[in-house]
């Protein structure tokens, strides 16, 4: 084979290269999805829950949109899967708004793994709540599955100071369901 | 000698006096005989609102001078007690109630028109003009009719005064009340305002206005949102122009503005509120005196001065609040478990016998609190100074009269249970402490908050944990557990608000089924137990905050 028939197979190939690379950092977690309340642990004081998934290469990013009324709490949080722990800022701790615990130094360390060619995002979250008595560490395992059809994402919450998991099942929101 | 008598007399005079809502007379003893009218379940603007009106509107004429008229609000009513109140007259204040059939309009006027010296016509196409009626009600003794009651009020002999038909036709809320304003609020009550506010749109509930129309009461709904400006400056004029330490009734409007920017304004001005706009009858049951053999009696469980010692367990005290009367007195497992019930204090003026059925009704673990904030309910943020001191002169001297000594605080004028802040800041709870001497402790919050204190042996607690509605027993377990798993030191105090619905069944299935062992006890013994042995770091409101104000 000559140079300029390798040059022009590898001309030729260059795209598909491409698309196999975009293929295999895409994940079925991308998206906008909305809680299926009747399938999920009970959200309140919140009523819905929205997600909006975004991955480009090794970032993840969760936007996260909780009302109740007029009531809304929005966040974003943007992990980079490569590094061992992600310092992000927070605002507050909307977890769980019943519970006489709050975000002590509006942070959070996160460190998020992908499994099964990215279609489970797992991220291990640390952070100290502040009670009545003081400050404590907490260690909350989120896992975020896609259905093998790509239109369901279930969320489970291990949170190291609860006794029982929490799931939330979301439906895919489509682009002309919007 | 004489003088210096004469000035300190003076100042204990002016030290000790406060402007208190103007208390409305009492009978001699309740009526020996009454009439009860039937109301039906249909609120709606369409519906049987317009009889509801009338005989609302003659309920408030009739009742100006004696008690003549209590209406039977349908059993779905929101305040639940029409119903348990009509049994406790007739059993223990000896009334005998000659009822009528369900919104007997015709029958009611043959027996009450003559305290109506004619009527005011309200425009169908127009709903705030009802709210304008009802002042014109009590201002010029009028019964409030729409035109198609026309035929009734004049086969009783009761003929047009003031006709609203077609006057507003148009016009938006702040026009509307404006007119109001300008011809009747020169004559309207100084001592009571009423709210016409709750459900908006095709129904109304206007439970308090035989209130407002006996007091002569000015009536409007106008917003206190910061966006609806020129019904806010009218508003505010309104509350301006009120007596110090007055009442305001009813509630807000669902459709203009928020609980929090209400309640927040009317602080704003050291006014009183009492705040629900179904609250039926105080007509009646405001002339009602207790019965002489009857003491307000709570169930103390430990003298305000002793001590106790906490032993290295988890504590937790169950507080409702908004129970008494809209929520699980009379739901089941009232008794079961040492359960706390805030007590609307003002009721001791404004609804005794209400007040009397609670405190005879109770159980031995029934224990009640007064509240909320204050005399009414209120934000102390919201409150001037000046004004929260007379304010907690007034509510000093209900808790007094009630045998309450545990007061309970909410502020949402900066947040809520969702976003902003619930806490109080240091100087309000240096004003606490120091406006409310006979208090053994102070707990706050509706939803969780973080203030913590102790002073002088009187802890001041925050609500740990929220009991939502909708909360199921499993989540609520998981939610207690988690809380004794974050706050390890041995005693913890774990405060649970109840809301309203949840009945003492649901929170005895919840406790019995934790996995941490804890005793429920009383809101009493719960202070004293947490003045031993303060776990909890004393916390205010920080530098700072997060501020949402409820908009």
């Amino acid at each position: 084979m000559t140079p300029a028939r390798i040059s022009l197979l590898f001309l030729l190939l260059l795209p598909l290269v491409i698309l196999k690379a975009e293929e295999t950092n895409k994940s079925l977690l991308v998206g906008t999805w909305h809680l299926n309340s009747e399938l999920s642990s009970e959200l309140s004081p919140w009523k819905t829950y929205d997600l909006t998934i975004d991955v480009k290469d090794d970032t993840v990013t969760i936007n996260q949109n909780l009302t109740w009324g007029r009531r809304v709490f929005n966040s974003t949080l943007t992990v980079d899967t490569t590094k061992a722990d992600n310092i992000v800022p927070i605002s507050m701790w909307p977890d769980n708004r019943h519970i006489g615990a709050y975000s002590y130094d509006h942070l959070k360390h996160v460190h998020a793994t992908w499994l099964e060619n990215r279609r489970i995002l797992q991220l291990s979250t640390d952070l100290n709540l502040q009670t009545q008595q003081g400050v404590h560490s907490v260690n909350i395992l989120s896992d975020y599955k896609v259905s093998a059809s790509g239109s369901r994402l279930t969320l489970t919450e291990l949170r190291s100071t609860r006794n029982t998991p929490l799931e939330y099942v979301f439906d895919r929101v489509n682009a002309d369901s919007k | 000698m004489k003088f210096y008598t004469y000035l300190i007399t003076l100042i204990l005079f002016a030290t000790s006096t406060y402007a208190a809502p103007v208390e409305p007379k009492k009978v001699d003893h309740a009526p020996a005989e009454a009439t009860l009218i039937p109301l039906s379940e249909n609120w709606l603007m369409s519906g049987d609102v317009p009889v509801h009106s009338l005989l609302i509107s003659l309920q408030g004429l009739a009742n100006r001078d004696y008690p003549r008229i209590y209406l039977e609000y349908p059993l779905n009513w929101q305040w639940e007690i029409v119903h348990p109140l009509i049994k406790f007259l007739e059993h223990r204040h000896g009334v005998k109630f000659n009822k009528l059939g369900m919104d007997d309009a015709d029958t009611a006027l043959s027996l009450f028109s003559k305290y109506a010296k004619g009527c005011v016509v309200w425009d169908k196409n127009v709903r705030s003009s009802l709210i304008v009626a009802f002042t014109i009600s009590g201002i010029e003794d009028l019964l409030v009719v729409n035109e198609d009651q026309l035929p009734l009020a004049q086969k009783h002999g009761l003929k047009v005064v003031v006709d609203l038909r077609d006057k507003f036709t148009g016009q938006s809320d702040d026009v509307i009340f404006q007119w109001a304003y300008d011809k009747y609020f020169d004559r309207c009550s100084r001592d009571y305002y009423v709210v016409m506010g709750g459900q908006e749109g095709t129904e109304m509930q206007p439970g308090i206005a035989d209130f407002g129309i006996q007091q002569r009461a000015f009536f409007s709904n106008l917003s206190s949102n910061p966006k609806h400006t020129k019904e806010l400056a009218l508003l505010k004029k309104i509350l301006g122009r009120q007596n110090t330490a007055s009442m305001v009734l009813g509630w807000h409007s669902y459709a203009k503005d928020t609980e929090g920017t209400h309640t927040s304004l009317v602080g704003n001005y050291g006014l009183i509120m009492e705040g629900l706009h179904n609250l039926p009858n105080v007509s009646f049951t405001s002339q009602i005196p207790l019965t002489p053999d009857f003491k307000f009696k709570n169930n103390h469980h430990i003298d305000a001065n002793e001590k106790l010692v906490a032993q290295k367990k988890v504590y937790i005290c169950a507080v409702s609040t908004d129970s008494m009367g809209i929520g699980a007195w009379t739901k089941p497992g009232r008794g079961k478990i040492p359960y706390t019930w805030q007590v609307l204090m003002n009721w001791i003026w404004l609804n005794p016998p209400a007040l009397q059925y609670f405190y005879e009704d109770k159980s031995p673990n029934d224990y009640f609190i007064g509240g909320l904030s204050g005399p009414g309910y209120m934000y102390p943020k919201a409150v001037p100074a000046d004004k929260f001191v007379n304010l907690m002169k007034v509510c000093d001297d209900y808790m007094k009269r009630l045998d309450l000594r545990a007061l309970e605080i909410m502020d949402y004028s900066e947040g809520n249970r969702h976003v902003g802040n619930t806490d109080l800041t240091k100087e309000v709870v240096d004003l606490y402490y120091n406006n409310c001497p006979n208090v053994i402790g102070f707990i706050n919050g509706y939803g969780t908050a973080r203030t913590f204190d102790l002073r002088n042996d009187k802890p001041m607690i925050s609500y740990d944990y929220y009991l939502d509605v909708n909360r199921p027993v499993n989540e609520a377990v998981a939610d207690l557990d988690e809380l004794i798993q974050l706050n390890q030191n041995k005693p913890y105090f774990l405060l649970m608000h109840i809301r309203e619905t949840n009945s003492v069944d649901k929170v005895a299935e919840i406790l019995s089924k934790l996995s941490n062992p804890a005793e429920v006890v009383p809101l009493d013994i719960f202070l004293k137990l947490a003045a031993s042995a303060k776990t909890y770091k004393t916390f205010y409101e920080e530098a700072n905050p997060p501020i949402d104000h409820n908009l």
